[in-house]
């Protein structure tokens, strides 16, 4: 499996911070305070069905609320493959970071 | 978080999303959009709420798509591998579809590229939407005719009284003998237009101003392509062509040459109002000579319905209030004119039916040899099914295996395209270009036509095969039911009775064809050459040419007459014992002595025109039977009658002669009159042996050099002339006659692959009937029963059609044959034969195999 993009990782990351809460409305709230822009639904969605169908998140159903006119909120977990492919994006980014510093300073 | 209170996000907008996710996903997504719509609503408004919720939509469309089209990427991937394998496993039946689909499919591009230039007409002007030509309603006896031309004060009148006409132009085609020095050629595109032409159309002039090219009276523009045929590489502007051997006009511009998909197709331009040198007669002034074509250019936005609302007052205004007649205008889109006119439509509608039928037939092809074949997909769809391939994953795969063979079939259409153009163009005397990859519509049509192929021949296969169940699948069990079985005979039926019909089609149409060559016209049509007049000077010399041709022994009769196959000047006449109110208008010629003879046509009663006596002329008169029935003589030599033309007198009829052809036999024979009057015809017929024809051609050439050296020569047999008159049934007959073939070539390829099908199943019951005892012949019979009852059906499908179409079309002659038995019988032989062919091939060859060999190919 190749790299994953940006937005995968960032999503994937906001999963796993979010832990029990991680339902789109949440993770796009978090996303957008963190990135100082405002998402749209679509930006978020994709990606997570996308994630999902490659497997690297798991989805259940939570429990429904009044205040989504009785809808259930699909909550996200990282699987294992899903810390693998963060932990592979985040050692090349480490890499080119570490270099990218040398070459600058030197 | 709020409590929500009644308050709900847009019906429609949940609407949408519901249709748009995937059924697990719905709810969570629904409920993700409501929380923060909610949330919005009571901290924003609902003006905010609602804004934010339709833009959210509209903005999940993009990477909704980025992402379906992500993942049928890799599906496609795999449904193109079995595609392509399939095709390899399975070549013969490859073959057949990919040749049946890419010979429908070339049809149809032909049929395309025509209706494309068909439509094309006159709409490279960049004002074409706005320019229109003048029709005028006439009223005779109650019927309404229009017609297409106006008188010439109708343009400047129109302008004065209407400020949104913005520009006229008045346009007269002509044909005329054009002289150089010695060149001189006989044209026909010869146009008086107003100068105002180069306004309104784009007709764009290489050399001279457009404005002054047609200001003086005497000036001419030519064509590129007709300058270079009077003055080759010289400089045209300012040299001097004759017209008509009476004036000289001065070459002022050169346009470039009008484009094949234009109506007015000039090779000359003469000013309009040059038209009143051409007779004595004022045309330009007069309300009542409506001989002019005439186009409007309005301005924007001005609807010709108000136009033509006015037209009515308008020519009460000029023509006087007692005037009936015309009774109001109709404006005529210019870009209508081409197809509204020369009676192409009717030629795009039988086109458009023969592409969809031929498409129709390759269609049915395929489905009929994907579905005989399913049988050996079987297994493959059952393992599909099983490791979880939905339904509709399958209709896809399958839709994608047709749509992949159609694109295997487009360049092999566009082959046949290129190759059958010439023939089509020479056919049809059209020029369509054979540039298709310039041809954006063009290529986008056939894109359309080979997606629509590849749906409508894939879609039933596709549903069929994907209704499998797995389990009965796997265990290799078909149950092709007999609803299945019928609908594939069915398609097989239609295919056969559609080849039958076209046979037949082919066939009457010879027959008809036949019949009237073999017509015994009432006159002998048989070596006699007309050579035409252009040089009226000539008119008053044909005695002496006369005299001077008949020197040569191969020249056995020579006249001068107005008579030439398929027209007739009609004129009304006069006759003794007419009523106050009948009236009649009748055909009539004006002949020279000999000309009864030349024709080898019939006296019955009375006498020929004579030189004994000197009175004949302009006022005998030889009628024919209709006409002498017409009026209700008992005996018609001796009676008065006159053409009322000036000039001719109230005469009497000298003789009356058998019925004769003078028209093409659509029509039947209406009365005629013959008159004598040795200068007035316009060309010289003379009847010539059958031996040493080139010879005495060339004798009459150069006689007719002597006689008049700057006219142009040229000759036509009446012969020709004939056949010029069936030149559309001509062209009919080839059509159909090429369609028919490729008809029968779809069919018999459909027949082929299904035949092959039916005996590969059948291959161990062959065996052990052989081994049983079965005689060869038995089993051919055995094999070829089924599809032979199917022809046979199609057979009795096609006969009432055929009938009822070819009766039609038989109603256009006057003179007919009648549709005989005999058709049927041989198009249901051809038919019946050329399955047996088809099929008898595979047949013979299974009956033949060694039943050890067909037995042990388990």
């Amino acid at each position: 499996m190749g790299l994953l993009s940006k937005r995968e990782e960032h999503i994937l990351l906001a999963v796993g911070i979010l832990e029990e809460d991680a339902y789109l409305v949440a993770i796009m709230e978090l996303l957008s305070e963190v990135m100082g822009r405002n998402l749209s639904i679509g930006a978020v969605h994709i990606p997570l069905r996308r994630l999902e169908k490659k497997g690297l998140i798991e989805a259940s159903f939570g429990e429904a609320t009044a205040v989504r006119g009785g809808r259930r909120k699909k909550i996200y977990k990282l699987t294992s493959m899903a810390m693998e492919a963060l932990t592979e994006n985040k050692k090349v980014n480490d890499t080119l970071w570490e270099n990218f510093t040398e070459f600058t300073y030197r | 978080m709020l409590e929500h209170k009644g308050v709900s996000p847009p019906f429609l907008g949940e609407k949408i999303l519901k249709w748009f996710s995937p059924p697990h996903e719905t709810e969570a997504l629904l409920g993700d959009f409501e929380e923060i719509y909610l949330d919005l609503f009571f901290s924003k408004g609902r003006a905010r709420a609602q804004f934010w919720y339709w833009t959210q939509i509209i903005l999940l469309f993009p990477p909704f798509l980025k992402d379906s089209i992500y993942w049928s990427k890799e599906m496609v991937k795999n449904y193109l591998k079995a595609a392509l394998r399939n095709i390899k496993k399975s070549k013969i039946y490859s073959f057949v579809n990919i040749l049946g689909l890419s010979v429908g499919m070339a049809c149809s591009f032909l049929i395309l590229l025509y209706i494309q230039h068909e439509l094309s007409y006159d709409r490279f002007h960049e004002k074409s939407d706005r320019i229109y030509r003048i029709t005028t309603e006439w009223q005779f006896e109650g019927q309404a005719q229009i017609h297409e031309t106006a008188a010439a004060p109708v343009a400047p009148a129109l302008l004065n009284d209407f400020p949104e006409v913005q520009k006229a132009v008045r346009m007269r085609r002509t044909g005329a003998v054009m002289n150089h020095n010695s060149k001189s050629f006989v044209e026909s595109r010869v146009y008086l237009v107003d100068p105002s032409f180069f306004d309104v159309f784009d007709f764009p002039l290489i050399r001279g101003n457009p404005n002054t090219v047609l200001s003086h009276l005497h000036s001419i523009v030519l064509t590129e392509k007709t300058a270079q045929k009077y003055f080759r590489n010289e400089d045209p502007i300012g040299k001097i062509l004759t017209f008509g051997n009476r004036f000289d006009l001065e070459v002022t511009g050169i346009a470039r040459n009008a484009p094949s998909n234009s109506y007015i197709d000039f090779d000359f331009l003469i000013p309009f109002e040059a038209i009143n040198s051409f007779s004595n007669y004022n045309y330009l002034k007069s309300w009542g000579a409506w001989n002019f074509h005439t186009y409007l250019l309005l301005q924007k936005d001005f609807p010709p319905s108000e136009l033509e609302e006015k037209s009515q007052a308008f020519i009460k205004k000029y023509r006087g209030q007692d005037s009936t007649n015309p009774q109001r205008f109709h404006l005529q889109p210019l870009t209508k004119i081409n197809l509204e006119t020369s009676g192409k439509l009717k030629y795009i509608y039988f086109f458009s039916a023969i592409a969809a039928i031929i498409l129709i037939l390759a269609c049915i092809n395929f489905m009929n040899l994907s579905i005989a074949r399913s049988s050996t997909r079987v297994r493959e769809i059952g393992m599909r099914k099983v490791i979880g391939a939905q339904r509709h994953q399958l209709v896809k795969q399958f839709l994608g295996e047709s749509i992949v063979l159609a694109f295997i079939a487009l360049p092999l259409a566009i082959l046949f395209v290129h190759v059958t153009l010439p023939a089509f163009n020479a056919l049809l005397k059209t020029q369509l270009k054979s540039d298709y990859f310039q041809n954006f519509p063009f290529l986008g049509g056939i894109l359309v036509i080979t997606l629509l192929v590849s749906l409508i021949s894939g879609s039933y296969p596709a549903l069929y095969l994907s209704s499998f169940q797995p389990v009965r699948s796997m265990r290799g069990e078909l149950k092709s039911g007999a609803r299945v079985a019928r609908f594939r005979s069915l398609l097989v039926v239609f295919q056969f009775a559609t080849s039958i019909i076209l046979i037949i089609c082919t066939l009457s149409v010879h027959h008809q064809m036949k019949f009237i060559h073999n017509r015994n016209l009432g006159f002998n049509k048989d070596f006699v050459v007309n050579v035409p007049l252009y040089d009226g000077s000539l008119r008053q010399k044909t005695e002496y040419m006369k005299h001077e041709l008949l020197a040569n022994p191969n020249i056995l009769s020579v006249t001068s007459s107005s008579f030439s196959p398929g027209s007739y000047p009609n004129q009304s006449v006069d006759w003794e014992g007419r009523k106050e109110d009948e009236e009649l208008m009748m055909a009539w010629y004006s002949v020279d002595h000999d000309f009864i003879r030349t024709y080898e046509m019939e006296i019955i009663e009375g006498r020929d025109f004579s030189k004994e006596f000197p009175s004949d002329i302009q006022s005998a008169y030889i009628l024919n039977e209709a006409a002498v029935k017409a009026f209700g003589w008992e005996d018609a030599v001796g009676k008065g009658f006159r053409v009322e033309k000036a000039g001719f007198a109230m005469g009497t009829v000298i003789g009356v002669m058998k019925d004769f052809h003078f028209a093409s036999l659509h029509q039947d024979i209406k009365p005629m009159a013959l008159v004598l009057e040795p200068e007035g015809g316009y060309q010289l017929s003379l009847k010539i042996s059958s031996k040493g024809m080139n010879p005495t051609l060339s004798f009459i050439e150069k006689k007719f050099k002597e006689f008049a050296p700057s006219a142009p020569f040229s000759y036509s047999f009446v012969e020709d002339e004939i056949a010029e008159m069936y030149m559309e049934e001509e062209r009919l007959g080839k059509l159909i006659n090429s369609f028919s073939v490729i008809a029968i070539l779809i069919a018999c390829l459909g027949l082929l692959g299904l035949a092959s099908f039916a005996i590969n199943q059948r291959t161990k019951e062959i065996g052990i009937r052989k081994v049983l005892g079965a005689s060869v012949p038995a089993i051919i019979i055995l094999l070829s029963k089924d599809f032979m009852s199917l022809v046979a059906a199609a057979n009795i499908i096609a006969w009432p059609v055929a009938y009822y179409g070819m009766n039609r079309w038989l109603q256009n002659f006057a003179y007919r044959v009648s549709i005989s038995w005999w058709l049927f019988v041989i198009s249901a032989l051809l038919a019946l034969s050329i399955a047996i062919l088809t099929i008898g091939f595979r047949a013979i060859k299974a009956a033949l195999t060694n039943p050890v060999n067909s037995l042990r190919y388990e």
